[in-house]
C-alpha cells in the first residue's frame, strides 16, 4: 500500500506535468526580474505566504466566512428552487403565475443586484446569504422542472391506476425520477454560489475571501492575493466534488455525468 | 391551458401593481423602493442626458471584445486538443487544475497589473469565456462519430477538410452552447468588475447610485441590464435554432 501511494503520486506528477512545467517557468521568470517581483511574485513566495496565512488562521477564518455564505445561500436557493421548481411542473396556475417572472429571472447577471440588496439587508451575511440564495433559485427551478416534467407518463398512469395519492405520487415517483436533472442543476447553482458570495465580498466588504482578494490589492500583498486566489481554487475544487460524490451516493443507478464552470 | 397561455403578461402585471400600491400606500419605504413611475422617469432622463448610452456602449464594448476572443482562442484550443493527444495531455491538466476558479476572483490582481481601463476588463471576461468554449469544444469535437472519420480519411479527405466539414460541424452543437454560456458568464463578469473598480460602465452606475441613495436610477439601470440579458439570451437562440436546424439546447 505505501509503494501505491508513491506510485499514485508519481503517475499524478506524470499526468499533471503541463501544471509542474508551468509552475517552474513562472518561478524563473519571476527571478529573472523581467517583470516587477513585487506585481509577479514567485510561486515559492506566494507558497510560503500560503502556508504562513494558512497557519496564522487568516485565510481559514475568511474562508469560513465566504463558505458559510454560500452554504447557507445555496441550501435557501435549493429548497426553493425544488419546492418551486415541482409546484410548477404539477399545477398550472404555479405554472402561469412564475413561468414568465423565471424566464425573466433566469438569464440576468444577478451580480446587478448586489447594491440593491445591500440596501434592503445590510452589508452584513443576510444581503450576501439572500443574493446566492436568488442567484441559485433559477437553475434549481428549471432544472427541477424540465425532470419533473421529463417523467415517463406511463410511470404516473401506473401509479395513478394503482390508486397512489398526489402527495405519495410526488414524493415517490416524481421526485426521485427528477434526481438527475436536480443534480445538473445543483452543478450549476454550486459554483454560481460561489462567484455571487466572493463578488458581493468585494463590492460589500464585511470580511470572507473575496474581501482578502481585494484588501491584498490595495495593501499591496500580492503574495497574499495569489494565496487567497489559490484558496479560493481548493474550495471551488472542494465543492465541486462535494457535489459529485453526492450525485453518485444518492443516483447509483444513474450513469452519466455534465460539467460545470464558473465564471 | 389557452386562455393561460394568452394570460402569460398578467403575472407581470401583478408583481408590478403590487409594487406600485406597496410604495403608494407606504407599506413599503419610498426610501427603499421606488415608485414604478420614478423608475421610468429616471429612464427616460438617463435616455435623454445620454448617461445609460454611454455607459452601457462601455461595458457591451468590454463584454463583446471578451466574448468573441474567448470563443475563437477556445474553440481553437478544443479543437486542438480533441485532434491531438499531446495537446491533450499538456492542456487538460491546466484546464483541470484552473477551472475551479471563478475568473472573476482575478479582477483585482488585473486591475492592479494593467490599471482600471477597459483592457484589465476585457481580460477577466476572456478567460471567463475561454473555460466553457474549451470544454464544450472539446467534448464536442471528441464526440465526433469515429466512423464518419474513417470514412472520411479512407477517401483521401485532407486534415484541413476534416476539421472543416466534418469535426467542427460535428461539434457545432455543443459550440453553440458553450457560447450560450459564454454570453452568460461575460454580462456577469463585465458588470462585477465594473463594480469592483471602474470609471465608466453601467456596474458602475448601479453601484454610485446605489450609494448616493438615489434608488429610482439605480433600478432605471438594472431595469435596462435585466431587459438586455433577456434579448440577447433569446436572440441568441433563436439565432442558433435557425442557424442550425438540429440543435437542441444542452445547458
Amino acid at each position: 500500500m505505501g509503494n501505491g501511494v508513491i506510485g499514485r503520486c508519481a503517475e499524478a506528477l506524470r499526468h499533471s506535468y503541463s501544471v509542474v512545467l508551468v509552475l517552474l517557468l513562472w518561478e524563473v521568470v519571476a527571478h529573472t526580474g523581467l517583470v516587477r517581483p513585487v506585481l509577479f511574485p514567485p510561486v515559492s513566495e506566494i507558497l510560503r505566504v500560503f502556508v504562513a496565512r494558512l497557519l496564522d488562521g487568516y485565510l481559514l477564518t475568511n474562508m469560513a466566512l465566504s463558505l458559510m455564505r454560500a452554504v447557507l445561500g445555496l441550501a435557501l436557493g435549493v429548497l426553493l428552487g425544488v419546492a418551486l421548481g415541482l409546484a410548477m411542473a404539477r399545477l398550472r396556475l404555479i405554472d402561469w403565475a412564475f413561468d414568465l417572472l423565471v424566464a425573466i429571472g433566469f438569464p440576468m447577471p444577478k451580480v446587478a443586484l448586489i447594491p440593491l440588496f445591500l440596501v434592503w439587508f445590510g452589508i452584513g451575511h443576510q444581503a450576501k446569504i439572500y443574493l446566492v440564495a436568488y442567484a441559485c433559485v433559477f437553475p434549481m427551478i428549471i432544472s427541477t422542472y424540465n425532470g419533473a416534467r421529463a417523467v415517463p407518463t406511463s410511470l404516473l398512469w401506473s401509479a395513478r391506476s394503482l390508486g397512489t395519492s398526489e402527495g405519495r405520487l410526488l414524493s415517490k415517483i416524481i421526485f426521485p425520477a427528477s434526481l438527475p436533472y436536480i443534480f445538473s442543476g445543483l452543478r450549476v447553482a454550486v459554483p454560481t454560489a460561489l462567484i455571487i458570495v466572493l463578488l458581493s465580498e468585494m463590492v460589500a466588504g464585511g470580511g470572507g475571501l473575496g474581501f482578502v482578494l481585494k484588501y491584498a490589492i490595495g495593501f499591496f500583498e500580492i503574495p497574499t492575493e495569489f494565496a487567497g486566489l489559490f484558496m479560493t481554487i481548493l474550495i471551488g475544487y472542494a465543492l465541486d466534488r462535494a457535489v459529485l460524490r453526492l450525485r453518485r451516493a444518492v443516483l447509483r443507478w444513474h450513469g452519466e455525468e455534465d460539467h460545470a464552470y464558473p465564471a | 391551458m389557452n386562455a393561460l397561455e394568452r394570460l402569460k403578461f398578467v403575472p407581470l402585471l401583478i408583481v408590478a401593481l403590487l409594487w406600485e400600491g406597496a410604495v403608494r400606500t407606504g407599506i413599503i419605504s419610498s426610501d427603499l423602493l421606488p415608485s414604478l413611475v420614478a423608475v421610468w422617469a429616471a429612464f427616460v432622463d438617463l435616455l435623454r442626458s445620454g448617461m445609460l448610452l454611454e455607459n452601457l456602449a462601455a461595458t457591451l464594448f468590454r463584454a463583446l471584445l471578451g466574448l468573441l476572443s474567448g470563443i475563437v482562442v477556445g474553440v481553437l484550443l478544443g479543437v486542438v486538443m480533441a485532434q491531438y493527444r499531446r495537446a491533450e495531455s499538456f492542456l487538460n491538466p491546466l484546464v483541470t487544475a484552473t477551472y475551479p476558479l471563478p475568473k472573476s476572483t482575478l479582477i483585482p490582481l488585473t486591475i492592479m497589473w494593467f490599471g482600471i481601463g477597459h483592457f484589465s476588463k476585457v481580460l477577466v471576461i476572456f478567460l471567463g469565456c475561454l473555460a466553457p468554449m474549451v470544454i464544450h469544444t472539446y467534448h464536442g469535437a471528441r464526440g465526433v462519430d469515429r466512423q464518419l472519420i474513417w470514412s472520411a480519411q479512407s477517401l483521401g479527405t485532407s486534415r484541413q477538410d476534416l476539421l472543416k466539414k466534418i469535426i467542427i460541424p460535428a461539434a457545432l452543437p455543443h459550440i453553440l452552447t458553450g457560447i450560450r454560456i459564454a454570453i452568460g458568464f461575460s454580462f456577469l463578469i463585465v458588470i462585477g468588475a465594473e463594480m469592483v473598480a471602474s470609471r465608466i460602465g453601467v456596474g458602475h452606475l448601479i453601484l454610485e447610485y446605489g450609494e448616493g441613495a438615489i434608488y429610482d436610477f439605480m433600478f432605471a439601470v438594472v431595469f435596462t441590464i435585466v431587459a438586455l440579458a433577456l434579448a440577447v439570451d433569446r436572440g441568441y437562440m433563436l439565432l442558433a435554432r435557425r442557424y442550425l436546424r438540429w440543435f437542441e439546447e444542452g445547458g
